[in-house]
């Protein structure tokens, strides 16, 4: 299996090289808001791109690729260059969703408004001290992204 | 196995906050407070230990990962077959501590 790194630039041109061997998976990988395309086909080719502005859509190169990207645009923000591949696909009111759900500088917005349960000591009763408000490891500021450095 | 709801043994937990902090939905919580322990021999110093005064798990978030019932380092949360605790109501699929202690049978050991 093959995984290799294209510039966006030549996304098109390079999906189109291997656009003969089918669409396997067409998926966003979000490293602390960094988003990668991520694509691989039936034969075993990974190729990925990391997305900085418009994505070339390849919905004209496989069928079900409009539906993916239309998938990718509502749950990761990513953008596509084909108006078509920018529409939701998924129906439901933002409250449910989110904003983005699966990109992560967004946090799951089922989570945002609760706060965190294992704030408190054991033995502890009452309130916790406001500096324990998070799990170990978890930036300040993660609900609304303000934490994220590139 | 079979995962369905958590049950829980209050008299095993120590409310060590393991379990809470380690769900990764943040469905669980707890309240407890400290002290003195009745066990303590006469004459001895004074020792505090933790009471277990309440246990939630909403089940609405829990996502059967199974992380508290392997993290507890007293057993004190287990797997129990019932699959069947549907409700009506949004908040009644919170449990409370006497809700999860009803659910508990003493493992078999397999």
């Amino acid at each position: 299996m093959s995984v290799r790194q294209v510039a966006l630039a030549d996304w098109l041109s390079e999906v189109s090289a291997v656009s003969g061997e089918g669409l396997a998976a067409l998926t966003v990988v979000d490293r602390a808001g960094r988003p990668e395309l991520w694509l691989r086909t039936v034969a075993g080719t990974v190729l990925w791109c990391e997305v900085a502005g418009a994505v070339p859509s390849v919905a004209g190169l496989f069928v079900e690729a409009g539906l993916v990207e239309r998938e990718l645009s509502q749950l990761f923000g990513v953008e596509f260059d084909r108006p078509e591949s920018n529409q939701p696909l998924f129906v439901g009111d933002a409250d449910w969703l989110g904003r983005r759900p699966l990109s992560s500088p967004v946090g799951l917005a089922r989570r945002n408004h609760i706060p965190w349960p294992g704030a408190k000591e054991p033995g502890e009763s009452g309130s916790p001290s406001r500096r324990r408000q998070l799990p170990a490891g978890v930036a300040p500021g993660w609900q609304d992204g303000s934490e994220v450095t590139l | 196995m079979i995962r369905g709801v958590i049950a829980l043994k209050p008299s095993a937990c120590t409310s060590c906050m393991l379990c809470i902090r380690e769900c990764p939905t943040w469905c669980m919580s707890l309240e407890s407070h400290q002290a003195p322990d009745p066990s303590t021999p006469p004459g001895a110093r004074e020792r505090l230990v933790n009471v277990l005064d309440d246990f939630r798990i909403d089940f609405g978030r829990c996502m059967n990962c199974g992380i508290c019932v392997e993290v507890c380092p007293f057993d004190a949360l287990q797997w129990q077959p019932e699959c069947d605790y549907a409700e009506s109501e949004l908040e009644s699929l919170t449990h409370g501590m006497e809700r999860l202690a009803s659910h508990w049978r003493e493992p078999t050991g397999d």
